[in-house]
């Protein structure tokens, strides 16, 4: 071991052999750095694209048929335009409303189904999460049947009943966008708060109240303030879900020319002489705040991302809430009532009535409105194919990305990784209608131009990042050396992959599935501008139905498509139920 | 083959020579070279930080070193400058986490047959053989229960048995013990060290536990910093530290911030004079070789090998004899801790049970000039 005393600086050769130099200009290329960067590469390209169209659009302006010069009139006339002033006025008017509503749904029942004794809560905390997977689109459609000045059923029934106008009730305008939005958006801000609530260390509220602070001082200067920065993050996204949103506004807004931007943005484009470089204008206007937003949310996450960390395993002790617990529940039960139970209770009633004359009539239940949009209808026919293939291919092609995504920004030492990281996370920020604008704008260059998988891929690169989430936070999770183990061992990165990594996150990667698969199915914004008669996808061919079909046929294949969400949503519950089990025993 | 005849390919089986990594602005290993030689188990020493583990990454290619050169059993495996990183799985290393990194979703036998995949086995064979080394690590009998079923001492069996079943050129251990209570790390070291020996596998172990390094290895690094601090036998770290950092780290030793005063010809002693508290005394000790006349320094005597005597007893020919007043006075079970107030310093003493001064009194403590370390700060 004489040798091992050796510290000074070993000479210019140091007795190491050369031989193995050539072998190391192969060895230096890795089959990961190959796939990662590749993907990495097409992931930013396809994101990258539509957004930088848009925004080099936005400075263009057609002088004849073939030329354009660069120039800042679609900013001059957006900035000058009454009606688009009034839609951005309204976009502010309805995101900020929607958060209000979303904020406090979701921060009360949060708090009642994680921190109290409030019965039923492991149904209550089932259901608050239903309307994050169905489609905003379809409960904006059933809100109008619920609530429609003289047709609406609620406005029938009072009415009726209580001798009430029936123009009572009116969920069109502002109030009843923010209304349908506010309902769709409180289970991510339930989602957030009820996360952060349950990592919470009871020992900090128990100091409150060994302190002497009852309940309600403990609520508000200890629980609510930790976790103010999960909220104030959930309010954040909800925001810019909210001013991106495109289906309510176009559903119940429209109709009495209450436009936002972003259905001002389909007007303008879906014109017969669109002026694509205004609506990339307002569309830049839209992104930049969105995207802004976006970016104040990663600020947040990131910095406080080394201090939320707690240890879980033990359970939280309840706060006693006495009498009121039975308040609590009636709260509850009035958010499932407006968020799932009425309005998928309208949907099914009018669903299996042949012709729905104001109030239903259970001696002519049918289902021929079924029959008729599966089978004789060309277009809603071919809208479940489409969706379906697009939602089955679309999420499966989704998680494999999102997985090797992943692994580049959080495994890998990439030199770009950080970039990837910061592109990747830009598409939550982009709303559905201006991407989709972007891809237009190219995709109308190519032959391809309405093809289905053009669809698929800009599903693919506005909704990935999403599963990408779920997927990094599982991979986060899983020790690092749990990996390196497999590579000690002489498994290359794809045993390892397979063998040690897929198996490991393969929770994160089924809610990838389910979440890409949903998105996916439901999808509006991007394929109303994309998809063209052979790619007709079910949103849209909802649309259509709205427009000229019966309220009977919409709302069966409404019906349809939240039963096939509702579906995969509790096939997944099974399955990570089943799995929680199978590691106990 | 070495300018300076040092180190050659034919001595060193694993060979490091001076590499070096950065990690933004920090340097985590700076410059560091030893060689280990076939069969040997050299522990890598430091606090938290000192860049031990990301010199035990870098063995194992999981880090990529900026510079310098890496290389295991005659090939090279890491040199960045010629374009040489060979990737971990082809390095032919067997390496236990700290986390033990034991697969959940595997049994025992998959996690352990893991490694075995290019050896070609009969199914049959394969079986006897992760038999064999469970046997070895002594976990018989638990070859088909689900690796998660185990307790964290089981866990870590299976992880060094995943690690030695294919036979590796080297074994890396990252701070395997740090997870398992006391009593258990106690065993487990030996039985670590007992398993190494009969193996007769290179070894290379991380730990920011000194103990634990005194008894696993023959050779020990000290780090600090990015920077090699003192390579040498354990017994030979504990009594002749090179400098102050290492003298703190290693053990319990009373320090003291001293001045060179006069180096006799033989080197075997010097004269120095310490400052304790706002006083100073003049001690004969034993200098490291790099001191002479005139330097700052560090005296160092280590709590076990100062006496105390009472105040009227006198210390033997030739020691070092500091008097002070007791001042605390702890019953460790085993031995007793003495404070010793000097001045307004504290002398820190570990004394057999049988010595007894009451706290307070006045008492002398005397060590011996080969006990008395003076080495550079």
């Amino acid at each position: 071991m004489a040798q091992a005393t050796d510290i000074t600086p070993t000479g210019e050769t140091g007795g190491l052999p050369n031989g193995a130099a050539k072998q190391g200009v192969l060895s230096r290329i890795r089959p990961e750095h190959v796939i990662q960067g590749l993907i990495s590469l097409i992931i930013c390209i396809l994101i990258l694209a539509p957004v930088v169209t848009i925004l080099s659009r936005s400075f263009f302006v057609e002088v004849t048929r073939d030329t354009s010069v660069v120039s800042l009139q679609n900013f001059v006339k957006a900035f000058t335009n009454d009606a688009i002033l009034d839609a951005t006025f309204n976009t502010v008017i309805v995101s900020i409303g929607s958060t209000a509503f979303a904020m406090f749904f979701g921060v009360a029942l949060a708090w009642l189904c994680v921190r109290t004794d409030m019965p039923g809560k492991r149904f209550m905390n089932v259901f608050n999460t239903i309307p994050f997977y169905l489609s905003p689109f379809v409960g904006a459609i059933a809100w109008t049947y619920l609530a429609a000045p003289r047709a609406g059923y609620l406005n029938h029934l009072g009415f009726e009943y209580l001798g009430m106008s029936n123009r009572f009730f009116d969920i069109y305008g502002l109030l009843g966008i923010m209304w349908v939005q506010g309902i769709f958006f409180t289970p991510i801000v339930y989602l957030m708060t009820s996360a952060a609530l349950e990592q919470m260390d009871p020992a900090l509220e128990e100091s409150s109240r060994s302190c002497g602070r009852g309940i309600a001082a403990t609520m508000f200067k200890v629980t609510l303030p930790l976790a103010t920065p999960s909220i104030l993050s959930a309010v954040i996204l909800t925001f810019v879900s909210s001013a991106g949103e495109f289906g309510v506004p176009l559903t119940l807004g429209t109709p009495r020319h209450n436009e936002t931007l972003s259905t001002m943005i389909y007007e303008v484009v879906n014109r017969d002489t669109p002026d694509y470089n205004l609506a990339a204008a307002m569309g830049s206007i839209l992104a930049v705040v969105t995207i802004a937003c976006v970016f104040l949310h990663r600020w947040m996450v990131l910095r406080r991302s080394f201090t939320t960390v707690t240890g879980r395993g033990y359970r939280p002790s309840l706060i006693k809430l006495g009498g009121w617990r039975w308040v609590g529940l009636a709260f509850n039960l009035v958010f499932f009532l407006i968020a799932v139970f009425l309005p998928l209770g309208i949907m099914l009633l009018q669903s299996i009535q042949e012709v729905w004359l104001g109030s239903f009539n259970p001696g002519e239940v049918s289902f021929a409105n079924y029959l008729h949009v599966v089978n004789y209808i060309p277009e809603t026919s071919a809208g479940i194919k489409n969706s379906l293939l697009l939602a089955i291919v679309g999420a499966s092609i989704g998680v494999i990305v999102a997985l090797l995504i992943a692994q580049t920004i959080y495994r890998s030492n990439l030199a770009g990784r950080r970039l990837v990281d910061f592109i990747t996370s830009l598409p939550v920020g982009i709303p559905g209608v201006v991407f989709s604008m972007g891809v237009l704008l190219i995709a109308i260059r190519t032959p391809f131009y309405g093809a289905l998988f053009v669809l698929g891929i800009a599903y693919l690169a506005r909704y990935m990042p999403l599963g990408q989430r779920s997927v990094a936070g599982v991979l986060l999770t899983v020790s690092r050396e749990l990996e390196e183990a497999a590579r000690s061992c002489g498994a290359g990165y794809f045993r390892t992959l397979h063998s040690v990594t897929i198996p490991l996150v393969k929770p994160g990667l089924i809610a990838a599935w389910m979440l890409l698969f949903v998105l996916f199915l439901r999808e509006l914004p991007i394929s109303i501008l994309l998809s063209q008669s052979g790619s007709e996808v079910m949103s849209v061919a909802l649309l259509r139905l709205l427009e000229h079909a019966t309220s009977g046929e919409t709302a069966a294949y409404a019906m349809i498509q939240s039963g096939m969400i509702l579906a995969v949503v509790i096939l997944f519950q099974f399955i990570t139920r089943a799995k929680a089990e199978g590691n106990v025993t | 083959m070495s300018v300076n005849g040092h180190v050659s390919s034919d001595e060193g089986f694993l060979v490091i020579d001076r590499i070096n990594k950065q990690f933004k602005e920090t340097k985590a290993v700076d410059n560091v070279s030893f060689t280990l030689a076939k069969g040997q188990f050299l522990t890598l020493l430091g606090p938290s930080g000192c860049g031990k583990t990301t010199t035990l990454r870098s063995i194992a290619g999981f880090e990529t070193i900026d510079s310098g050169r890496i290389s295991i059993d005659g090939s090279l495996v890491s040199d960045p400058t010629n374009g040489v990183n060979i990737p971990p799985e082809k390095r032919n290393f067997g390496m236990v986490f700290q986390s033990y990194a034991v697969w959940p979703h595997m049994t025992v036998a998959e996690n352990v047959a893991y490694g075995l995949h290019k050896a070609k086995l009969s199914r049959g064979d394969q079986r006897e053989r992760v038999q064999r080394v469970l046997a070895m690590v002594g976990l018989s009998g638990q070859i088909d229960r689900p690796a998660t079923m185990l307790s964290g001492g089981q866990q870590q069996r299976v992880a060094l048995a995943r690690a030695i079943v294919y036979e590796p050129k080297i074994l890396l251990f990252d701070e395997p013990l740090s997870n398992l209570d006391a009593k258990l790390r106690e065993r487990m070291r030996i039985e670590l060290r007992r398993l190494q020996a009969d193996l007769g596998i290179t070894s290379v172990y991380v730990t920011h536990d000194q103990e634990e390094a005194m008894v696993v290895s023959d050779t020990v690094i000290v780090m600090n910093f990015g920077e090699i601090q003192q390579i040498g036998p354990p017994t030979e770290i504990y009594d002749r530290p090179a400098n102050r950092f290492v003298a703190d780290f290693i053990g319990a030793a009373n320090i003291f911030d001293c001045v060179i005063r006069d180096v006799e010809a033989s080197r075997e002693r010097a004269q120095a004079e310490a400052r304790l508290g706002n006083g100073s005394v003049t001690v004969v000790g034993l200098p490291h070789h790099t001191l002479k006349s005139g330097d700052e320094a560090a005296m160092c005597v280590r709590n076990e090998n100062i006496q105390l005597l009472e105040a009227n007893q006198s210390a033997p020919e030739g020691w070092n004899a500091i008097k002070g007043r007791v001042g605390q006075r702890i019953n460790m079970g085993s031995f007793i801790d003495y404070t010793l107030m000097v001045n307004d310093a504290e002398l820190r003493l570990r004394t057999p049970r049988s010595v007894t001064v009451a706290e307070g009194q006045e008492a002398v403590a005397a060590f011996s000039p080969e006990h008395c370390l003076c080495v550079p700060n």
